[in-house]
């Protein structure tokens, strides 16, 4: 899933200085999985707004609400009248639906509540980490299953670097080097052979934005 | 530094640090003190991750006051069109020889906010550095780092690549050493095993990820302060001719860092001129 991490506050509210009506929109995928962006969230925030006007004894009217994803327009519909109605929206969605909600509302002042982070995993309640770059081109079947280009600081593909001891990363010693990881499971598989084949330079032409992938076979 | 390796001399050569300044003066003051001394010099590329004087730049100066520079290209800051560029460059200057290792990453230099390229790794570099007609490739190994299998499954591709010789990094301990010998024998490559002057107390314990057996350690501390540099030139003379007695070693890398005057000392001590 995609990793977000709410703004700091401080920024948030420096963005919505000024507006009286606030579309606080939250998104039921990535984000609430991650408890950046879903019900709860969508509520302390505004909670968060009303308490900070009214300290300073200023008006805010904010509007709570949570669809199903902002990656798709479609969902948009069932918001289509508060967003309208509203003088910003904040999203609390991914940089996709940030992006996706100002392509649809051209007229709208659309604005982030989250940083989005990466492609990762749930290591345990609080903890996220990367595990895929999308860059268009998976080697993971030469690398058993583990990818070097996401958790290898230098996204080395043909081994560890000088650094790499005892299994641990030389940039962050917390982490297993993931050239180590990979050793260690094609060994596991009595796959050691793999490991020696030379991987060459990737072509970037694939990973790098924009980019767009179409399916004529299911278009409409 | 080619001839020297195939007619089986012991080589010398050392790292070269470019100023963190424009001072030609500077080069050419540090060049002089190499000069005649090794055989060539490994002109480093943003070393440590910390912005350096351009390496094309310093072969340069080096070329021109007699010396033969090793021109390390890094994978860190460059991608493949300029690193490309670098070496057409190099090669219309006159550098004959290449090396690369995997970089510090940018995190750990004075620009930790810098986007690191990594477009290439060593692998993939060296079979481009190969492409020029009788280049000279080397790269660096760790000798001690563990698990030894995995590196050197990493060197196997190396020289698979065309690699011509590697640099281990600093040698200490000489048993561990000999280990990692008996591993690479037989593969088709020169081997220079790094050697490092310790030069004070302080000095040693920026080393931390190196491997330093207790005994030497021990005799540098037991130094007073003002004869620490001088033990640890004896260290390094007695590894370097424990070394040179060593089946496969074929020469010696010398890291002085900032301490540059210590190789023609350590180079006469140990009888190699």
């Amino acid at each position: 899933m995609i990793i977000a991490q709410r703004k700091s506050i401080k920024e948030i509210l420096e963005m919505l200085e000024g507006y009286k009506k606030i579309l606080i929109l939250g998104c039921r995928a990535c984000v609430t999985v991650c408890c950046a962006g879903g019900q709860k969230e969508v509520e302390v925030m505004g909670s968060i707004i009303r308490i900070d006007r009214k300290k300073r004894n200023k008006a805010v009217e904010t509007i709570e609400r949570v669809i199903d994803r902002q990656c798709d327009a479609i969902y948009f519909s069932m918001v289509d009248n508060l967003i309208q109605e509203s003088e910003v929206v904040l999203s609390l969605a991914c940089g996709v639906g940030v992006n996706m909600l100002a392509e649809t509302y051209p007229k709208k002042l659309i604005l982030p509540a989250l940083n989005t982070g990466f492609m990762g995993i749930t290591e345990e309640q609080g903890v996220w980490s990367e595990r895929c770059i999308g860059c268009g081109d998976c080697i993971l079947g030469k690398t058993a299953g583990l990818c070097p280009l996401a958790r290898c600081p230098k996204g080395l593909l043909n081994g560890p670097c000088l650094g790499s001891n005892n299994g641990k990363c030389e940039v962050f010693p917390e982490n297993d080097c993931v050239w180590y990881l990979i050793y260690k499971r094609l060994k596991g598989l009595n796959q050691l052979d793999k490991l020696k084949a030379i991987i060459p330079p990737k072509d970037w032409a694939k990973g790098q934005p924009p980019r767009k992938i179409i399916r004529e076979d299911i278009r409409l | 530094m080619k001839t020297a390796l195939s007619k089986g001399q012991f080589v010398v050569t050392a790292e070269f640090y470019p100023p963190k300044e424009a001072n030609k003066n500077e080069v050419e003051k540090r060049a002089l003190v190499l000069k005649d001394v090794v055989e060539a010099v490994v002109v480093r590329d943003n070393p440590l991750a910390e912005v350096h004087m351009s390496p094309l730049a310093t072969t340069t100066i080096l070329l021109n006051k007699g010396l033969k520079p090793i021109m390390h290209i890094g994978i860190r800051d460059k991608n493949r069109l300029a690193i490309q560029s670098d070496i057409l460059g190099a090669v219309t200057l006159g550098v004959k020889a290449f090396f690369c290792l995997e970089d510090c990453h940018q995190r750990v230099g004075d620009n930790p906010g810098a986007k690191g390229v990594f477009d290439l790794d060593c692998v993939q570099l060296i079979s481009i550095m190969k492409k020029i007609e009788h280049s000279l490739v080397g790269t660096r190994i760790n000798p001690f780092a563990h698990p030894l299998e995995l590196h050197l499954v990493n060197l196997s591709k190396k020289i698979n690549a065309g690699v011509d010789f590697i640099q281990t990094m600093p040698v200490f301990d000489l048993e561990r050493f000999k280990e990692f010998i008996s591993l690479i024998k037989g593969e088709n490559l020169y081997l220079l095993a790094g050697v490092r002057p310790i030069k004070s107390w302080q000095a040693l314990q920026s080393m931390s990820q190196m491997v330093i057996p207790e005994n030497i350690v021990q005799r540098i501390k037991n130094t007073p302060e003002n004869k620490q540099a001088e033990e640890g030139i004896k260290i390094c003379v007695e590894i370097i001719k424990a070394l040179k007695q060593i089946k496969g070693v074929n020469g010696i890398h010398i890291f002085a860092h900032d301490w540059e005057e210590a190789v023609p000392i350590l180079v006469r001590q140990a009888n190699l001129k």
